[in-house]
């Protein structure tokens, strides 16, 4: 007979601690306003895709990339794939993409590792062009390199990770072609003594001409980073996601308003839904639920925004994605 | 003349197909591995053979046992709820340290006799959540009589590139195609 005793672990208050409704009134958002399905690039058939909506496009990849085939693709909002990537680094034999973004250009630039025959494995940030051509590969070992952003002044922000324990944590700027320019946040600020930024983690960086907004729900830490001033990234904490849930999905906003996504299963299905996550000056970042989006069983996997829309999906392995405006009233 | 001119056309234009490749600091490489070696790290610092790999991922207390099918059925109850579970084999996994997301769970049945008298089992998230139903906190769950004393251990990923990191979890690159019997090196400084 086996003592399995999992539900002694299970906190009978562990949302609260998170979501302690704060604000709710002048909230407002809606239900779905559109929906369309993007079958193309999502579903069941393709359950390693990674997903993310940027501006007006979704960009999706696979995490293995390959030398003959397209493992990442732009599709436009019609479900019209419009740029396929190739991911790959000559001479290496294995290589692995990490993150994906799109600038207002048309450029794309994807994050990521390789390794060839002999074991050398180094982080690459690989730049496109407007018709996906892959026009520069940039070695940034020793750093590797994961949550990826960019505009269109040749700015590329990444976060990741170093090649030793005590360079875990780091938030990069580089510019393609020109080379890393600087580290933007001291190492380990962002993931200090809790645990290594490593491949586990799975944040997410957005930025604008104005912002660069990094999201770390492993860390509960939003960092942020005015580009126009002169003031360093700030960090801002927020209260540990409770037990049973899960982020899934971070979102900017046009408007500059910041939402994340939490899924809960089972019992925890009420506590599921997207959140605003408002920065506050004091240094602490809070939660407020976004009442009116349906979330039916609990998942709700939020790929970003478009203008001033959130654009998720219901179903983990679903191809239809939904738009809804969420927070228009301030 | 012209012959020298077509080859010249057709030996560039491929090159020109190729990607420029720059090092960090905008300079140009001609190899992009050029001046990198296979981490000295790499698993204890030497080149091992598939065994060596897969002793040094599971350590003394490698897989020995095996978990039946009613108790995996019935872990997965109990654990899912909802979460999409599928179980994926993860004889090459090694005990997890650090989170994954949510997607499906595995389970790593491992011999309660190797030196853990005590066998802890733990679902890990990238939160520090779900998985682990208590952040970082690992339960006593030894399954006796039918099941041999094995251990379990619970790995919960809402994708396969969620639950890597240091040494554990659900992601190809450690319980399939990173290090074990591949012996493919896995990610950047995860193992």
């Amino acid at each position: 007979m086996r003592t399995h005793t999992l539900h002694k672990f299970i906190p009978i208050v562990f949302w609260v601690s998170v979501f302690l409704v704060q604000g709710m009134a002048g909230q407002s958002a809606s239900s779905p306003e559109r929906r369309a399905d993007f079958s193309s690039v999502l579903g069941a058939d393709k359950d390693s895709t990674h997903a993310k909506w940027e501006g007006d496009y979704l960009l999706t990849w696979q995490e293995s990339g390959s030398p003959s085939q397209p493992s990442a693709h732009v599709t436009n909002q019609n479900g019209e794939i419009v740029q396929d990537l190739i991911v790959w680094v000559r001479g290496a034999v294995w290589v692995r993409a990490s993150d994906m973004t799109r600038t207002p250009s048309g450029r794309v630039y994807i994050s990521g590792w390789a390794m060839n025959g002999g074991g050398a494995r180094a982080g690459f940030l690989f730049a496109y062009n407007a018709t996906g051509k892959l026009e520069t590969v940039m070695r940034t070992a020793p750093y590797f390199p994961n949550n990826i952003c960019a505009i269109d002044d040749d700015s590329v922000w990444v976060s990741g990770n170093g090649s030793n324990e005590e360079d875990f944590g780091m938030l990069r700027e580089y510019n393609i072609p020109g080379g890393l320019k600087t580290d933007l946040v001291p190492r380990n600020t962002i993931t200090t003594g809790e645990r290594q930024l490593d491949h586990a983690y799975r944040g997410s960086l957005t930025c604008d001409a104005n912002r660069l907004v990094l999201y770390l729900p492993e860390f509960s830490r939003v960092v942020e980073y005015k580009q126009s001033g002169s003031q360093p990234p700030r960090v801002y904490q927020f209260s540990k996601i409770a037990q049973g849930l899960i982020p899934t999905g971070f979102a900017m906003t046009r408007a500059g308003k910041l939402y994340a996504a939490i899924t809960g299963q089972g019992d925890k299905v009420a506590a599921a839904g997207v959140f605003e996550l408002k920065l506050n000056a004091d240094g602490a970042a809070t939660w407020t639920p976004v009442s009116e989006l349906q979330i039916p069983k609990g998942y709700v996997g939020l790929l970003g925004a478009q203008e001033n829309q959130l654009v998720y999906h219901l179903r983990r392995t679903g191809s239809e994605l939904h738009w809804a405006a969420a927070g228009m009233v301030p | 003349m012209l012959k020298v001119l077509l080859t010249i056309i057709l030996v560039a234009a491929p090159m020109s197909a190729q990607p420029i490749l720059l090092n960090a600091d905008g300079k140009p490489l001609l190899n992009a591995f050029e001046g990198l070696s296979r981490p000295k790290s790499y698993f204890g610092g030497s080149k091992k053979d598939s065994k060596s790999l897969q002793q040094s991922i599971n350590g003394p207390a490698a897989p020995k046992c095996t978990l039946s099918n009613s108790s995996r059925d019935a872990f997965l109850q109990e654990l899912s709820g909802g979460l999409n579970a599928k179980l994926r084999p993860v004889s090459s996994c090694r005990t997890p340290s650090s989170g994954c997301e949510g997607h499906f769970v595995v389970l790593q049945p491992y011999d309660c006799s190797a030196g853990d008298a005590t066998c802890s089992a733990a679902i890990y998230s990238n939160t520090g959540s779900i998985c682990s139903m208590g952040a970082g906190q690992t339960y006593v769950d030894c399954v006796s009589g039918g099941d041999s004393n094995c251990c379990v251990s619970y790995y919960a990923c809402t994708n396969n590139s969620g639950c890597d990191g240091g040494g554990g979890g659900c992601d190809d690159d450690d319980c399939g195609d990173c290090g074990g019997a591949t012996g493919v090196p896995c990610p950047p400084d995860q193992n």
